[in-house]
């Protein structure tokens, strides 16, 4: 029942920013932000609960912590950095959101970095 | 609170750009810049409050820093 105001909420928003763009004034795109804010923040409490399921789930499989940790933390980063460049497209800024998309992934590839090292680790173990 | 923060923003736009239009019909651009800027202004003010309301729950909600 959540999707039909998400829904009207998203068209709603995509009307105002045709009308703004008509009368030709700078804050469409930001209407379009806002309407994008408005529709996350409606449906990020499903977040919460999702992790906390994977993440017991994740402790009785006999993950480390850790591991699931950096998977949450990598996956707020690909989503905030995707937030954010997909925002710059809509404004026609398509050089600065490839630049944003570029920091996320150095920065996941930087987090994940001890994990891979673990994980050869454990591969050179098996082998020899 | 979530739909009537976009009309909002929506009727700050659309008023700065009419205003924009009568100012510029008696040729008093300047203020028409200085309106423009006043709503964008106002505006990017609360989208600051909303955007870090949303990082502030993808903090909590992520479980990071």
């Amino acid at each position: 029942m959540e999707i039909f105001r998400i829904a009207a909420i998203a068209l709603i928003t995509a009307f105002c920013v045709l009308v703004l763009r008509e009368a030709k004034s700078e804050l469409a795109p930001i209407v379009a932000l806002v309407g994008g804010l408005v529709v996350v923040l409606s449906v990020i409490n499903y977040f919460s609960d999702v992790f906390s399921v994977i993440s017991s789930v994740a402790k009785k499989a006999g993950l480390a912590a850790s591991v699931v940790t950096l998977l949450f933390k990598v996956i707020a980063i690909g989503y905030v950095t995707e937030f954010s460049s997909s925002i710059m497209d809509d404004m026609g800024l398509s050089s600065l959101s490839d630049k944003v998309t570029l920091a996320g992934k150095l920065i996941i590839v930087a987090m994940s970095l001890p994990i891979v090292v673990q994980l050869f680790n454990f591969i050179a173990g098996l082998l020899a | 609170m979530d739909i009537n923060i976009i009309f909002k923003i929506a009727a700050v736009g659309l008023i700065t750009a009419i205003i924009n239009q009568v100012l510029k019909k008696s040729d008093k651009d300047e203020i028409a810049m200085l309106v423009t800027l006043a709503g964008l202004v106002t505006v990017l003010i609360m989208v600051i409050n909303m955007i870090g309301q949303l990082f502030d729950t993808l903090k909590t909600v992520f479980g990071m820093y």
